[in-house]
């Protein structure tokens, strides 16, 4: 019985060791896990809550393709983390007019995006589809958001002045934003003059 | 109560490590690696794989000959006066850059060599040309060639290491030159002369255009080496398979390196197709199928070389039929086959202009050509609406300096194109004549109420985002006989406009749904986008009276060319 006993408390010793060493582990991976968000990855619902989005950044070729890449913005006090990655994203394309959001509205997984005025003053094509695809990206991070809907001075617009805006826009998720178009470039025959 | 009192201490204690190994499982943890750049092998300087990439300190690129501009959220990297700007992350406390997306950016490319930690870094050669005994390489990262002479033929074999050759590589290279894929990661040219030239100073440098006079008298032998340029002495080969091996055999084996003996095998190995069949041939469509004994090792791919021929080009394909294959088609006037180092070239040349597809998967390819409904041929019995962009309120992209806006230039070469058009006896439709708002549905409305036989839509274009320059022309998704038509006008524009040419592209590549004007014609239709109105080269160009002339003119020529009209006018 006493040996039984000594066994015992060698293999509890012994369990004990090994849970000890697992939650070390645990605590070191949580020190030394990368402190940045890989950008092919998704932010969680509720995640941006912790006063970080990520804001589409567009990059352009000189061929004139398009890609996204991102960068972190702190969402102030107060302050809407759907309006902080919009507007983050809006400022990239021009920090100096009005292009900027309003207000941004949940409704059954529909974001309503509003602006005042001058949302689409001066939009050559390219342009127009960078500000479409930024703003479906940056909401594409929050998992709550589906698609997208644009108003200026209360009324949904339906078209700009190249795309239609009559068919819904659904968000672009952060794993597609290095080719927010790939849909339609997959497809492509290779043709060239 | 022993036993599961037992159980629960041991899942007790495994749960941490449970909950460890799946996080090191789904996290990217970010794992040293080395990196590997064009002919500079390997670049002594950190690196981490993350995911499928490779980041790299900022202060590193120096050492691949870019320079770097930290800026507040991202980097502009400049490389032989082109730069790119990309986010940075911090990693391992250094500011780093994902040198893949940067090598992207500048139009080249990079992949991990399998199992080994090493990210490779290669550029791409564009254009082999030869004029007047001068030979130019262009490609897209700063190259440098290892030279060596060779006998029997006398020849000058440059080998370039860390590139590959561009699936639409540029060249003119004929009988005495060739170009082509030694090794995977070495493209090797070989011209036949008695000349050994030698290296100019300009090229002591590597840069991204490499050029070699070979017909001038040689410089003395003292001169070739003090450019740190590695020359092997001239090797002699046996007469007859010289110029074949320069370039290794194309069942899978290399004959090796000049200078050495060793050879060096392909691990890539090569379909073998035998002559191509016609399994359809009606007055709409003919298709032609390929069918090569292994697999394709990547997607074939369709290049228009002029508005009735194409070029078919299967990688990894050794064509064992004959040159010239006979295909008993009403659409086709003749076949061509061009064997290169590591694909097959079919030049298809169409009795007209046809639409190309590729159907079929890779052990199975198919070629359809489509034949667009043209009429009696003739632009003089044609409708045509031309609609110039935005208009009213709408005014579309302007000048930085607001000192133009699109909706005017558009419409000045509309007013333009009207006109040319007319004068060859074709009926023109404007959706606008003035400055007013037309909805983007009613424009090709007014088409397809009209039963229009072409949409022509005028644009100007503009980025805030980088530094595109140059034309381009937009077809809907993958409509085969629109993108015949934009092929047609973009190629025509091209010659005249004196602006980068950025081709022919699917609207869909821009936006997952396309552009509304293009959407909703019933009929072959294409929206121009002249220059970028925010560059000021292309702004000033546009501008010119000329400019607005000329591209009228291609946008004419492009319709008659799609037409096979080939009298001066129609009627």
């Amino acid at each position: 019985m006493k040996k039984a006993g000594s066994a015992n408390r060698i293999g509890l010793l012994a369990l004990i060791l090994i849970c000890l060493a697992g939650v070390g582990g645990l605590a070191a991976y949580v020190k030394f896990a990368p402190s940045t968000i890989a950008p092919e990855e998704r932010i969680d619902a509720g995640q941006h809550r912790r006063g970080t989005v990520k804001v589409p950044v567009p990059i352009v070729d000189e061929s004139a393709n398009l890609e996204l890449g991102n960068r972190d913005e702190n969402v102030g006090k107060g302050e809407s983390s759907y309006l902080t990655a919009v507007n983050g994203f809006l400022a990239t394309q021009d920090s100096k007019t009005s292009l900027k959001a309003d207000s941004i509205e949940l409704d059954n997984k529909v974001a309503r995006v509003h602006f005042r005025k001058g949302f689409s003053t001066d939009f050559g094509s390219r342009d127009e589809a960078t500000v479409l695809l930024g703003l479906r990206a940056a909401l594409g991070q929050f998992a709550e958001i589906e698609s997208v809907e644009i108003f200026v001075e209360g009324q949904k617009i339906d078209e700009l002045g190249h795309i239609s805006l009559d068919i819904p826009m659904p968000v672009i998720r952060p794993e597609n934003w290095k080719n927010p178009t790939k849909n339609g470039t997959g497809q492509d025959p290779q043709v060239q003059r | 109560m022993a036993i599961t009192l037992l159980m629960k201490t041991w899942i007790f204690a495994l749960a941490p490590w449970m909950v460890v190994t799946n996080a090191l499982a789904q996290a990217d943890v970010p794992r040293p690696a080395e990196l590997a750049f064009t002919h500079l092998g390997k670049i002594s300087t950190p690196a981490w794989q993350i995911g499928s990439d490779c980041f790299v300190p900022v202060s590193s690129l120096r050492k691949l000959g870019w320079k770097a501009k930290q800026n507040k959220y991202d980097v502009t990297i400049t490389s032989d006066s082109r730069s790119v700007t990309i986010p940075f992350r911090t990693q391992g406390g250094h500011p780093s850059v994902n040198i893949g997306l940067a090598a992207k950016k500048f139009g080249a490319g990079g992949d991990w060599i399998p199992g080994s930690g090493v990210f490779q870094v290669y550029g791409f050669v564009r254009s082999a040309t030869i004029r007047d005994g001068l030979l130019s390489i262009e490609a897209t990262l700063a190259l440098k060639p290892q030279i060596s002479f060779l006998t029997e033929p006398s020849r000058v074999v440059l080998d370039f290491e860390g590139m590959r050759l561009d699936s639409k590589l540029k060249s003119n290279l004929v009988s005495n030159a060739r170009v082509g894929q030694f090794l995977p990661n070495v493209v090797r040219i070989a011209i036949e002369t008695d000349r050994r030239p030698s290296i100019p100073a300009s090229q002591v440098r590597a840069s991204r255009v490499f050029e070699l006079n070979y017909e001038i008298e040689p410089a003395p032998p003292s001169e070739g080496n003090e450019l740190n340029i590695p020359i092997t002495p001239p090797v002699s080969t046996p007469p007859g398979i010289a110029q074949n091996n320069d370039f290794g055999s194309i069942s899978g084996t290399a004959t090796g390196q000049i200078g050495t003996d060793s050879p060096v095998t392909n691990p890539l190995p090569m379909a073998q197709l035998s002559a191509p069949e016609l399994v359809l041939d009606d007055e709409k469509q003919t298709v032609i199928r390929f069918k090569p004994n292994l697999p394709l090792m990547s997607s074939p791919q369709i290049r228009r070389v002029a508005s009735d021929t194409l070029e078919l080009v299967l990688p990894g394909v050794q064509y064992i039929g004959e040159l010239e294959p006979t295909i008993e088609s009403d659409s086709i006037v003749a076949v061509r086959v061009a064997q290169g180092p590591a694909s097959a070239t079919f030049t298809i040349v169409c009795k007209r202009p046809m639409g190309a597809q590729i159907s079929g998967d890779k052990t199975q390819i198919k070629l359809i050509l489509i034949a667009p409904r043209v009429g009696d041929g003739k632009l003089s019995s044609k409708t045509i609406v031309v609609d110039a962009g935005h208009g009213g309120h709408d005014g579309g992209a302007q000048a930085p300096d607001k000192s133009a806006q699109e909706k005017n230039m558009a419409l000045a070469i509309s007013l333009r194109l009207a006109n040319e058009l007319t004068q060859e006896g074709a009926t023109v439709i404007l959706t606008r004549s003035t400055d007013v708002f037309i909805p983007l549905k009613e424009r090709p409305a007014i088409a397809n109420r009209s039963s229009a036989d072409f949409f022509v839509s005028i644009h100007i274009n503009s980025s805030k985002s980088g530094k595109p320059v140059g034309g381009m022309t937009f077809y809907h998704m993958q409509d085969p006989i629109s993108q015949l038509l934009g092929e047609c006008i973009q190629s025509e524009i091209a010659k005249v406009s004196k602006l980068q040419n950025l081709g022919v592209w699917s609207d869909s590549r821009l936006y997952d749904t396309g552009l509304a004007v293009l959407r909703y014609a019933e009929m072959p239709a294409v929206l121009v986008e002249m220059g970028f109105i925010n560059q000021t080269g292309d702004r000033l160009r546009m501008l010119q009276p000329e400019f607005r002339e000329s591209v009228a003119k291609a946008i004419v020529s492009g319709l008659k060319s799609y037409l096979g009209d080939t009298n001066e006018k129609g009627r």
